[in-house]
């Protein structure tokens, strides 16, 4: 009991979504297609995953291979930042209507190295509280509509994967959380990795990053859900 | 009356087609004397108190056999019993066939409808005394059939042994009586003998009959050779240890202390409750943790004595206390739970039967996924386990909420100690219907569902049709006393007006449906809450218990119509279904199980028996096991663990508390005993002359 | 192509920790050397390096050990194809490191007794495989035994194993828990790691260093930094470069801050697991927010990308380090009230006290490094045995408990988060000005080096090649140490303190998997 009363004491520590700016740190921000002079050369040990590359006057970030590794952050290039988190693009259309109000989600490690899976805590957690979103950790998979794929997918993980799949009802959709279940990000050449989790199972929502912000990962659910909620509540910061 | 020779005729003609060498005549005639025995069934009912003359013993009165409505119901009971097995016998034994001689168990099970027939019908001591005897013997016959199995002969000694010193104590309690009476006709007996016996007597009349026949009826503390003998028998057998001859120790017990020698006190009653009680907790405490099917049903035999026992224990205290309409109550919840229990138990013993025929296997950690190669059994046997487990609308939630429901009566006798004692067997008949539905659908679940756990049970082949049949027969039976309790109740009155002071059944089955015989505040209180619902259609005065307070004002004690609820549920059902068909046509697909990702699935990986026991047996280690667990580690290399393997040495509790210290102790005087014969002529002339100093102070006092 | 100088091998440089010292052994007297050099006073053992030759083909084993205040320990031995004798009955924390080795390549081990399906499941992998021979052709899955079955030891009547995983309801790492009972308590647990195995060794093979940084940091994300930390010294030391002092120095502030927040989403989860959802997301609020400070301060919310060869990518400079450690301080404040009351919360400390023992003579007997060994006595912790970065300087509170149930690990996780906020505080307090990266030039030979990650020692043993890419790169995790002492602990709990449990360890599966 003496924690309800530590609990209300503590007060409210759920980002506010209304808020004219979201706290720093939110989100690591990510490279974005930046104009450069027309003939300057682009030094390739700002990339090391050779995600950028020049086209038209500009340099074009490749965000499926982009791995955060934050070599190009200025000031020491002339690529921009910003600080979005708008990342995910949806390959497919959102789940029927009945579907806004409240989505049940299935996490999937499939060889994940704990980043996004930590971020994905993040989110459940009471500073993001999807709760109020009406979106819901599912127990069993029986029950999920959405299934968060995080990590490569290894050799040993692909039997879960397509068990996890073929055990969720339909209609549902499929994130691929991180640039690892993108297409195996950096473990893709591995002997031991099968490659992204298209590989294995139907992809519908994609969120690149390494790994991805709390926030871009709710953006993909929204993609998911076709809610405009985020929209509506977070505004433009 | 032509019915009693026609049926001991016919006893012996089945144990001569029994013993024929042309099986093909056994199962007919053995059907012909249940029918027999039905047939004199209903005679016996419909002339109480008619007696059979037999013949004259010099000066201790006529030997008789004598018509009582008890001994009536009981017959029928038992005919039912025997009808199921004699349509189960023949599918069943065919596996024994090859390694035992079938004539003699033949012949024994139908001697030994005889001999209980016989016990039934004995209108004097002695008559019932050799019957007792005859039919002991023969059970004992039936129980080391199966003689192969080192622990077989051994089960059916003790059971023998036990039984022989409980026929002595029967003995000890009845000599008083006939002396007092000087006859041996139970008539006179009960017309002269309360009279004449001082309450000391009268006390050890009680105490020695209640344990006498207690050890048959498998009643605390003489009950340890019942799991152990049980299940030794073919299964066919242990229905007719189960379901009939457990009813004999309860008649005894009814037939002295309710019939011959009323009981001296109400604390009489109270002790017969407790008895109950402490039985009825430990059968379903070892039932609940037991994985051998047929032992978890010899468990599940002593709670359900130890439940009727409860009821009779109560009758006897309201009778004594003054009231009489739930002196009935108590009676008619202790008559028809023996009902039940002697449907219910036959019903899943040949269930048991059927699952080793089929499988070879009665260990539920090896058994599991039974029911989709048994269909039929595993339908009739979900019915025997819901009626045990006392789920509506099944024979055994409606005995078990009479039973329950007179308890808390206990109030109208406004005597605090005899309300506390209530209580308790209130507090344990709840807790062992709670117990009873996680032991049976733990039978169940693991039995039939889920995956198979072994080989044999993967192979396994369901029984033949005349099995079918004798399981089917008694679900059936099952199912329409669970329906229709109130007709029973009804029924059931009778016999239990010849115990009770009281015949007055519409005290608690009001006739809601004769408007001109009820009261007229019921009738404006009910009819508008479609009390009156089925008029038409049923025949009874009435589908409601219902009793209305004697000590409040206004009110209803309790009110409940397990008629009306199996409607409910039907029709909740059909809901369901027709809901079911509706939303999800089209819609089902089919996959198989999760299992946390991995793909196969091993049915090592699922839950055993003793795994889904655990949790009660981790409450009651106290009672069940207390530190005789020992788990011994085999490592290599030094620091690998190969092998943990755990014992658990427990030995049943009454053995451990009761028998084991009473052997010891018996022991202990025995060497005691032995010491004096030392061969010295001088301590033997000691010996005699202390005896006789001992014997001149006796006569002299008195 | 290996050179012939591997029969002499040359002693690998470690940072500001002296030299190793390596001793050679002939095949037959490895457990007697073992013996005599660790058989009486058990110095943690940190892992067994294998490394393989196609010509002649030969396998050679390394096994290494941290010892206090000395030098590195490394048994060197060379085998042809012949069994090994297995060093576990003398070294029981050897028993994984064996299997692995088995495993990966090939090796056999005389007098193992559980070889067989570990790092490659049996029902994906065929027995024959050993990825990591050095073979043109590139190992393929497929050929496996199905189903696989899981191991049994108990023989009680009713007994069942009951399997976890390898998916769980939440957020949770893949990994499969079979727990071997006759209902309620666990009699024996099995953990079978590696679901996620990725490979990442085999990986690292061919690429060069400044590539293979960027996968180590990716080995567990949540301990990224101590990842690329220890990658980075291992080829900063066999190219003889020292870092330079400032790039030491906030090396050391980032290690500590990693540690912090580590620690805090320990302390979180614990919690959690104890059911005691107020304080369990007041504490994951908190780590949230120290998130958030790694991101606005040091551009990255789980430190990628900070480490280079050589020294840091970047300097966050002396303002935004400042800043950190103030917010921070703010935050390890809350997590201590919070702690506080929880320690005056019975239903809390019923859950953890007297749960999950590890004794201190089966802690050093089983391996386990860390925290998780720090709370059952064990000394060993890299920054003091073995300085590296800043901590000759500015050395580590060193935290110690006896008790090794759960209540004592929750204790060390709480105190170290503390003691790694003071060391922040110093560190930011005397930053050194200057450059913050070197340049590391590409030499060829075997680097070794160790540092306290989070969840205890990680070494990385890197060996680069005559073509100036890594030949062989083996990761000795603390997680792979820790996994190995979890079963023993669980047993004879019940099912219901198995999470608790395990939650007190603070594990990383893909720390362990790799």
């Amino acid at each position: 009991m003496p924690w309800f009363w530590e609990g209300l004491k503590s007060g409210v520590r759920t980002l506010r979504p209304r808020a004219p700016r979201l706290p720093a740190g939110v989100t690591p921000g990510r490279p974005a297609t930046t104009a450069v002079p027309a003939g300057a050369s682009l030094d390739p040990e700002l990339c090391p995953v050779g995600a950028l590359a020049p086209q038209d006057g500009a340099i074009a970030v490749d965000f499926d291979h982009c791995i955060h590794c934050m070599r190009c952050r200025p000031p020491a290039s002339p690529v921009q930042w910003q600080d979005d988190y708008r990342w995910a693009l949806a390959a497919a259309p959102p789940l029927p209507p009945r579907f806004q109000r409240s989505i049940h989600v299935r996490i999937l490690d499939a060889g994940d190295c704990g980043g996004c899976l930590s971020e994905l805590r993040q989110l459940f957690g009471p500073v993001y509280s999807l709760h109020r979103y009406g979106i819901y950790v599912s127990p069993t998979p029986r029950d999920a509509d959405v299934l968060l794929v995080v990590g490569p997918v290894t050799v040993g993980m692909r039997v879960a994967l397509e068990e996890t799949y073929a055990a969720m009802p339909d209609p549902k959709r499929v994130v691929a959380v991180g640039v690892c279940a993108l297409n195996g990000g950096l473990f893709a050449d591995s002997f031991a990795v099968v490659g992204g989790a298209s590989r294995v199972v139907p992809v519908d929502v994609t969120v690149p990053g390494c790994p991805p912000p709390p926030l871009a990962i709710l953006h993909a659910l929204e993609l998911v859900t076709g809610s405009s909620r985020e929209a509506r509540e977070v505004g433009d910061s | 009356m032509i019915m009693v020779p026609l049926f001991f005729a016919l006893t012996l003609a089945a144990a001569a087609a029994g013993l024929s060498r042309a099986p093909r005549w056994a199962a007919p005639a053995g059907v012909a004397q249940v029918l027999a025995l039905l047939a004199l069934a209903g005679t016996v009912l419909t002339h109480p108190g008619h007696q059979w003359l037999l013949w004259p013993l010099a000066g201790w009165g006529i030997l008789r056999l004598t018509f009582t409505a008890l001994g009536g119901f009981l017959l029928v009971v038992t005919a039912l019993v025997f009808l199921a097995v004699h349509l189960f016998a023949p599918g069943y034994l065919a596996r024994y066939g090859d390694r035992y001689d079938l004539r003699p168990l033949r012949a024994t099970l139908a001697l030994l409808l005889g001999s209980i027939a016989l016990i039934l019908l004995a209108g004097d001591v002695v008559t019932f005394l050799v019957a007792w005897e005859l039919m002991s013997v023969l059970s004992y016959i039936a129980v080391v059939f199966d003689h192969e199995a080192p622990e077989n002969p051994r089960a059916a000694y003790a059971m023998l042994g036990a039984g022989e010193l409980g026929f002595l104590m029967v003995v000890a309690a009845w000599l008083p009586l006939v002396l007092a009476a000087h006859s041996i006709a139970f008539s006179t007996i009960a017309a002269a003998a309360p009279a004449r016996l001082p309450t000391g007597v009268r006390w050890a009349v009680f105490g020695l009959s209640l344990v006498g026949f207690g050890v048959k009826a498998g009643l605390f503390p003489t009950m340890s050779w019942l799991p152990r003998a049980h299940p030794a028998a073919p299964a066919h057998a242990s229905a007719v240890l189960s379901g009939a001859i457990l009813n004999l120790g309860l008649y005894g017990i009814i037939l002295t202390n309710v019939q011959l020698l009323p009981a001296p006190s109400p604390a009489a009653g109270a002790i017969v409750l407790g008895l109950g009680a402490a039985t009825a907790f430990l059968g379903i405490l070892y039932a609940a943790t037991e994985t051998h099917i047929k032992r978890l049903l010899a468990h599940s035999s002593i709670e359900n004595m130890g439940l009727i026992t409860i009821g009779i224990g109560a009758a006897m205290t309201f009778d004594r206390m003054g009231l009489p309409v739930l002196g009935l109550l108590a009676w008619i919840a202790a008559l028809y739970q023996l009902l039940n229990h002697s449907v219910y138990k036959t019903l899943l013993f040949l269930g048991a039967g059927a699952i080793d025929q089929a499988s070879g296997e009665l260990n539920m950690d090896h058994l599991g996924g039974l029911g989709r190669r048994l269909r039929w059994t595993s339908a009739f046997l979900l019915a025997g386990t819901m009626a045990i487990a006392a789920i509506p609308p099944f024979n055994g939630f409606a005995s078990e909420w009479l039973l329950l429901q007179s308890l808390l009566r206990s109030v109208a006798m406004a005597n605090p100690a005899l309300e506390v004692a209530f209580a308790l067997a209130g507090a344990t008949v709840a807790l062992a219907a709670g117990l009873a539905a996680t032991a049976f659908i733990r039978f169940y679940g693991m039995t039939f569902l889920g995956r198979h756990r072994s080989d044999h049970a993967a192979r396994a082949r369901e029984v033949t049709v005349s099995q079918r049949a004798a399981m089917g027969f008694l679900a059936a039976l099952a199912l329409m006393l669970g329906i229709v309790p109130t007709y029973v109740a009804s029924g059931l009155a009778r016999v239990a007006g010849s115990l009770a002071q009281s015949r007055d059944v519409q005290a608690f089955i009001p006739t809601f449906f004769r408007p001109a015989t009820l009261p007229p505040a019921l009738a404006s209180a009910f009819y508008p809450l479609g009390a009156a619902l089925g008029q038409r259609v049923l025949p009874a005065p009435g589908v409601v218990f219902m009793h209305p307070s004697t000590r409040l004002h206004a009110g209803v004690v309790f009110a409940m119509s397990p008629t009306y609820l199996t409607v409910a549920i039907a029709v909740a059902l059909a809901l369901a279904f027709a809901l079911a068909q509706l939303l999800g046509r089209g819609r089902v697909r089919r996959g198989h199980s999760w299992m946390g990702g991995a793909r196969t699935v091993d049915a090592g990986l699922t839950y055993t028996a003793t795994g889904m026991a655990r949790p009660i047996w981790v409450i009651f280690r106290a009672v069940l096991s207390p530190g005789q667990t020992v788990d011994r580690e085999e490592v290599v290399a030094e620091h690998f663990r190969v092998s943990v393997r755990r014992e658990d040495g427990a030995r049943y509790v009454v053995d451990r508390l009761i028998v084991d210290p009473a052997i010891r102790g018996a022991r202990t005087l025995a060497h005691l005993f032995a010491r004096m014969h030392r061969g010295s002529v001088n301590a033997y002339v000691g010996y005699a002359f202390i005896a006789l100093l001992a014997a001149l102070l006796l006569v002299r006092i008195t | 192509m290996m050179n012939g100088g591997r029969d002499a091998p040359k002693a690998p440089g470690t940072p500001g920790s002296g030299p190793i010292l390596r001793v050679g052994a002939p095949l037959a007297d490895l457990p007697d050397t073992v013996r005599q050099l660790v058989g009486q006073d058990h110095p943690p053992f940190i892992g067994l390096v294998v490394e393989h030759t196609s010509e002649p083909p030969r396998h050679h084993l390394h096994y290494v050990w941290m010892r206090p205040a000395a030098r590195w320990l490394v048994v060197d031995v060379s085998v042809d194809g012949a069994a090994v004798p297995s060093i576990t009955p003398i070294v029981f924390a050897a028993d994984w490191a064996e299997r692995e080795a088995e495993d990966l390549f090939g090796v056999t081990f005389a007098g193992h007794p559980q070889l067989g399906d570990f790092v490659l499941h049996d029902e994906d992998w065929a027995e024959s495989v050993a990825p990591m021979r050095r073979r043109p052709e590139r190992p393929t899955h497929g050929g496996g035994r199905d189903p696989y079955e899981p191991p049994r030891i108990v023989k009680a009547p009713g007994q069942f194993v009951m399997p976890v995983g390898p998916v769980f309801a939440g957020a949770q790492e893949s990994v499969r828990f079979l727990l071997e009972t006759v209902g309620e308590e666990i009699m024996h647990a099995h953990v079978r790691l590696f679901y996620k195995y990725r490979g990442l060794e085999k990986l690292m093979e061919g690429q060069l260093a400044t590539r293979a940084l960027l996968v180590a940091e990716r080995v567990s994300g949540t301990q990224a930094l101590a990842h690329g930390l220890a990658f980075a010294q291992a080829v900063e030391a066999l190219a003889s470069v020292v870092a330079p002092t400032r790039a030491r120095a906030i090396r050391t502030v980032l290690a500590e801050w990693e540690r912090l927040r580590s620690h805090v989403g320990t302390l979180a989860g614990i919690v959690e697991s104890t059911g005691l959802s107020v304080p369990a997301n007041l504490l994951a609020a908190v780590e949230e927010r120290l998130l958030q400070l790694s991101g606005r301060y040091l551009g990255h919310r789980y430190l990628f990308g900070l480490v280079a060869l050589g020294g840091l990518t970047r300097d966050p400079g002396d303002d935004a380090l400042h800043a950190l450690a103030r917010a921070g301080a703010q935050a390890v404040a809350s997590v201590q009230d919070i702690c506080r009351r929880l320690a005056l919360d019975n239903s809390f400390l019923d859950r953890l006290e007297a749960v999950g023992i590890l004794a201190p003579e089966r802690a050093a007997t089983l391996g386990v490094v860390g925290p998780v060994g720090r709370a059952s006595q064990i000394r060993a912790d890299v920054r003091l045995w073995h300085p590296y970065a800043a901590y000759r300087e500015h050395p580590a509170a060193p935290v110690l408990e006896s008790e090794g149930d759960g209540y004592a690990r929750f204790r060390v996780f709480l105190r170290e988060a503390a003691a790694a906020m003071d060391l922040i505080q110093r560190l930011v307090g005397t930053l050194p000005p200057g450059p913050i990266h070197a340049f590391v030039p590409v030499v060829p030979g075997v680097g070794l080096s160790a540092v306290e990650a989070p969840s205890g020692a990680l070494a990385y043993w890197v060996r680069v090649g005559s073509r100036g890419v890594i030949d062989r790169c083996h990761i000795m995790t603390p997680a792979f140490l820790n996994w190995h002492g979890l079963p023993d602990t669980v047993r004879d709990f019940a099912f219901q303190d198995f999470p608790i449990i395990a939650s007190t360890f603070g594990l990383s599966v893909a720390d362990a998997d790799r």
